[in-house]
């Protein structure tokens, strides 16, 4: 038939189809009749439509042709070739992926091995994405008690696939129950699984779908990890790079064996793996699961996970065995040769703790690794006490929090919960595939929030004493979150400048030597380097910016500072002197307040630096180029109190150091300045911490003037104010390391005027507290081994002058202990990295002060030996 | 991944299509034809017994995910429910020549029934066979050929395929009748020779 022909035809059929049957056959004969090889043409056609079926091409059609082509065809590999693999039978079907036994056909051993595709139905490429880091995790994997990658390649279909060695073996839990393990055969079984763990660990490797379906043991009585399908490389990153599916989807977690932050979409840490591993051990020794009391929905059983404590294991045994429905797996009941009272016994106590501390709710409070629960298991197999009662600095804090400052914590955890559910959606939005627009409104709301925590709530509390531990909490947690939005939106400048922001932060709760801190220098230099790294590439970027500008001005500040807390005075320099040109451009071309009080800030940490090294001069000189700078910025009016702070301090700082030169007269006229201005404003701010400090600093400066001008009730009087406020401040906040390394010193001070008044007992007194002080907190940073050295060194100089007063007899004696006390000094100060003085004023200790009077007392010692 | 971006490149490759570029049809091909596999094997996933394939949602789910709807307009929907329709037939019979294949050997043998699957899921297409005669009726006449595809692999309506070719629904429906009709007795054919 042509073409043409078939137009005339199709004509026809049309009309005769429309038509009924007894019609039909009418009017096909009357066209007949007028063209009869019409007949040819139609006669076949109208007979085959008669045996159409009512469906044929319509949509059912198509279903039911196209679901045998497409659907799971579960047999399709069994018995093809897959490379030089030839495939057996399947042995398994998981979330992702099937598993079949194969062997290698070109093999004279025909080695039998375990052949893993992804599963049929399931392509798309996020899951082809996680094959391929599976089998790059597993790569990366050698090790007794992790199933082992062989071999890897692609089918000629197309597929990918991967070999691994073939694990002929039962689930942990049914192995132990089929052997009839004991309590302490299953302890040391578990702890082969945690070694295979931990050392994925190791590896940075997250397996995060631990359950006793993929242990499986030996006939050796090995058992073995599988399935990393759902693994991830920690180093990836906060699961930014892992497109929907997995995170968050609940089906593809075993909701018996997920962990609560699994559960609510939040990061997830070797601490998941840890929780599990808990569950695994949990059902190993009491044949239950820890949840399996909760009757209901997928969405309640989560809910319980979340909040509810399981019961001890001890507890779990005694409750009967709850009867699995339609679950094939062979549920030998545990321990059927001994009596749950007995099995309670041996439960009771370590394992109980063991286990419940691996289930804590917080990833923070379980263990911190695999290998401290294995230790504990090892720990109470040796009969040696487990550590595993030990709350964790986050609980403690919480705790801390909760004790002082009730309405602090609600406000800190309630908006911690509110991020946490936040972020949920977040990942939802994006699991769902929402419209971006809702992922991205999500998206602002947690760099809201979190923002929010990191300035308004904490500069809320900032001054409050005793908020340390929640201001670190709650800046750490928002810095995670800033941290994980900062890897969607790299090239967001905003987002940047908040992170940067935010390490600033955490560097000045670590250790900003200029307020309350945690006293953890390092940690808090690696935090400003790296908001240091983030503003330098802004402002490098937006030369035209003035707030970048700024920013990074306040970041050289921050790093000069804290290097010189730690000592190392040549990179503070350097930090220092970008920073000054900087300040000085930036307030020559445009003189506004920030940029003249940071070049002034730079001026008084350079007098800082040089005060630290002894050269008292040049310290004098920088402090009055800070000084005069605020001074007139004062003068123009309108001055922040922040500003006339750092002025007090310009002026404390200026009179410590004339004092060092000599002058004592100026020295004690500044500092009295400075003392005025803080005693105004800490009292028009009476809960402010880090005024309270600041003041309490200016009346020690104050005292050691006074003790040095011979003014001794005055110096007597000041170090107590000085005192009380370090104490205050030290026990409204126990962490404030600085507060009370100082309220100490002031006790050395004490000590050291008191004696001049001839009140040595007091004075011993004084400066044994502070030595007891010292010798506890175990001196790490320079103030506190100074600290400590100077309080021997007071104790030497205590019994020398007591000797110098007392009858012959007892001469000798007490200068042999003044000898050692020097002795202790000295060598307290070698384990300083280059101590100098850190203070020119009180203790004056340095190697060569105390070597001075070390050599005077041996003198004299010499002298009254020898007679 | 369906994304604001991907989105917006398949829109674009529409517009430019529908104004006469080629090249943005077969840039097109390649990115409808893995849409439209995901969502059939997402579909068909876990349904075996009870499967209700239906074209139209996938189509319409393919477009959905891959177009701003905003941006494209009815000509572009047509194109690409035109585009759509031949990935599909392109698609499962891609399948099940590889499924004959992989049983029979490599042999080359079709039947109008597949004997292992016609008991329990009833009678069943061979859609190797409904691919072969489309390609005859496409030799006799190519539109209806097309309508053929567009209703169903593309899963349209009488009135959609009727606005993707242009002519007016009685037309199709006309169109639609006789071809089947057409691609019965083909078949029949073709099974019995």
């Amino acid at each position: 038939m042509t073409p043409e022909r078939w137009q005339h035809v199709k004509q026809v059929l049309a009309t005769a189809l429309e038509l009924a049957p007894a019609e039909r056959v009418a009017f096909l004969d009357r066209s007949y009749a007028a063209d009869a090889s019409l007949r040819d043409d139609i006669g076949p056609l109208v007979a085959s439509e008669q045996r159409l079926r009512a469906e044929f091409l319509e949509q059912g059609d198509l279903a039911a042709a196209a679901a045998p082509v497409i659907s799971a065809d579960e047999n399709f590999w069994v018995g093809r070739r897959v490379g030089p693999y030839k495939v057996v039978e399947q042995i398994g079907i998981g979330g992702m992926g099937e598993v079949y036994r194969a062997f290698r056909a070109d093999d004279q051993y025909k080695k039998v091995v375990a052949l893993k595709f992804v599963r049929a139905g399931q392509y798309s490429s996020a899951v082809f994405a996680r094959f391929k880091n599976e089998r790059q995790i597993l790569a990366g994997l050698d090790h007794p008690n992790l199933a082992k990658l062989l071999d890897g390649g692609t089918s000629e279909e197309g597929m990918p696939y991967f070999v691994m060695e073939l694990i002929d073996g039962l689930p942990i839990t049914e192995y132990c129950n089929a052997h009839d393990l004991s309590t302490r055969e299953r302890l040391k079984l578990f702890l082969q699984v945690c070694a295979g763990v931990h050392y994925a660990h190791q590896r940075l490797i997250i397996h995060r779908d631990i359950k006793p379906g993929n242990i499986l043991v030996t006939g050796d009585g090995i058992p073995k990890l599988l399935d990393f399908g759902i693994a991830k490389i920690v180093e990836s990153g906060p699961d930014a790079d892992m497109p929907e599916a997995t995170l968050t989807s609940f089906q593809i977690l075993t909701p018996r064996y997920a962990s609560p932050e699994q559960i609510k979409g939040e990061t997830m840490t070797i601490a998941t793996d840890v929780y599990s591993l808990g569950i695994v051990l949990y059902e190993l020794l009491t044949g239950r699961s820890p949840y399996e009391f909760v009757y209901g929905s997928t969405q309640e059983f989560a809910q319980e996970v979340c909040q509810r404590e399981p019961p001890k294991p001890s507890l779990a045994v005694l409750r009967p065995l709850r009867p699995r429905t339609g679950n094939a797996q062979t549920q030998s009941a545990p321990f059927p040769k001994i009596s749950p009272d007995k099995l309670c016994k041996q439960l009771r106590g370590d394992v109980d703790n063991i286990v419940l501390m691996a289930l804590r709710k917080e990833p923070s409070r379980r263990y911190a690794s695999v290998n401290d629960l294995q230790e504990d298991i090892r720990r109470h197999l040796g009969n040696i006490p487990v550590r595993a009662r030990n709350d964790s600095v986050w609980y403690r804090t919480t705790k801390f929090v909760a004790r002082h400052k009730a309405v602090v914590a609600a406000s800190v955890l309630l908006v911690l919960a509110l991020l946490a559910g936040l972020i949920v959606t977040l990942h939802e939005a994006r699991v769902a595939r929402i419209e971006r627009a809702r992922a991205e409104r999500r998206f602002n709301d947690v760099r809201k929030l979190a923002n929010s925590l990191m300035f308004e709530v904490h500069d809320s509390i900032r001054d409050l004493p005793g908020t340390l531990p929640a201001r670190k909490l709650l800046v750490t947690r928002a810095l995670e979150y800033l941290d994980s939005l900062s890897q969607e939106a790299s090239g967001d400048t905003a987002l940047q400048r908040e992170l940067a922001a935010a390490y600033d932060r955490v560097g000045d709760l670590l250790g900003y030597s200029g307020a309350a801190n945690l006293g953890d220098y390092a940690g808090a230099l690696q935090s400003y380097e790296k908001a240091l790294a983030i503003r330098e590439a802004s402002a490098t970027a937006h030369p035209d910016d003035r707030q970048m500008q700024l920013d990074l001005l306040n970041d050289y500040f921050r790093l000069s500072f804290a290097l010189q807390g730690t000592g190392d005075y040549v990179k503070a320099l350097r930090h220092l002197q970008k920073g000054t040109t900087l300040a000085q451009r930036m307030s020559e071309n445009h003189p506004e307040p920030e940029s003249r009080d940071f070049l002034a800030g730079f001026y008084w940490q350079a007098g800082n630096i040089s005060t630290q090294t002894g050269d008292y001069a040049h310290a004098v000189e920088s402090y009055r180029q800070g000084t005069s700078i605020r001074e007139a910025i004062a003068k123009d009016g309108n001055v922040s109190p922040l500003v006339r702070t750092h002025l007090a301090g310009d002026y404390i700082c200026l009179g410590r150091a004339l004092a060092a030169t000599g002058d004592l007269s100026h020295a004690s006229e500044v500092s009295q300045k400075g003392k005025e201005v803080l005693e105004q404003l800490a009292r028009s701010d009476l809960n402010n911490a880090t005024l309270q400090e600041y003041l309490a600093e200016a009346y020690s400066v104050v005292a050691a003037i006074f003790s040095r001008r011979g003014e001794l009730e005055q110096s007597i009087d000041s170090f107590i104010k000085a005192r009380e406020g370090f104490t205050k401040l030290s026990s409204a906040d126990p962490t404030n390391s600085m507060a009370r390394d100082n309220a100490a010193l002031m006790e050395i001070g004490l000590g050291d005027v008191l004696m001049r008044q001839g009140k040595v007992s007091q004075s011993m007194a004084q400066i044994r507290d502070a030595m007891t002080t010292f010798e506890k907190i175990e001196p790490k940073n320079r103030y506190e081994i100074a600290g400590q050295a100077s309080a021997y060194a007071s104790l030497g100089r205590a019994f020398f002058s007591l000797a110098g007063q007392s009858a012959h007899r007892s001469k000798a004696r007490l200068l042999r202990e003044s000898q050692s006390w020097y002795g202790k000094s000295l060598n307290t100060l070698r384990q300083g990295p280059g101590l100098n003085s850190i203070d020119p004023l009180g203790g004056d200790v340095t190697e060569q002060s105390v070597r001075q009077e070390l050599s005077r007392c041996e003198e004299s010692l010499t002298k009254l030996t020898s007679r | 991944m369906g994304g604001t971006d991907s989105r917006d490149a398949v829109t674009e490759l529409l517009v430019r299509w529908n104004d006469g570029d080629v090249a943005a049809r077969d840039a097109l091909i390649p990115l409808v034809y893995d849409e439209l596999r995901r969502v059939a094997k997402r579909n068909l996933a876990g349904q075996r017994s009870d499967h209700t394939l239906q074209a139209t949602a996938l189509v319409h789910e393919a477009y959905m995910r891959l177009v701003n709807r905003k941006a494209a307009n009815w000509q572009g929907r047509a194109h690409f429910f035109a585009l759509a329709a031949q990935m599909m037939r392109q698609i499962l019979v891609d399948h099940a020549r590889m499924r004959n294949a992989a049983k029979r050997g490599g042999g080359t043998v079709t039947l109008l029934l597949e004997e292992d699957s016609a008991g329990k899921e009833g009678i069943n297409l061979d859609l190797i066979g409904l691919d072969r005669a489309m390609k005859r009726l496409a030799s006799l006449d190519a539109r209806q050929s097309q309508i053929v595809e567009l209703r169903f692999f593309g899963g349209l309506s009488i009135e959609e395929t009727a606005r993707v070719v242009d002519i007016s629904p009685a037309t199709a429906k006309r169109e639609w009748a006789t071809a089947r009709v057409w691609l019965h007795h083909a078949m029949e054919s073709d099974a019995e020779a």
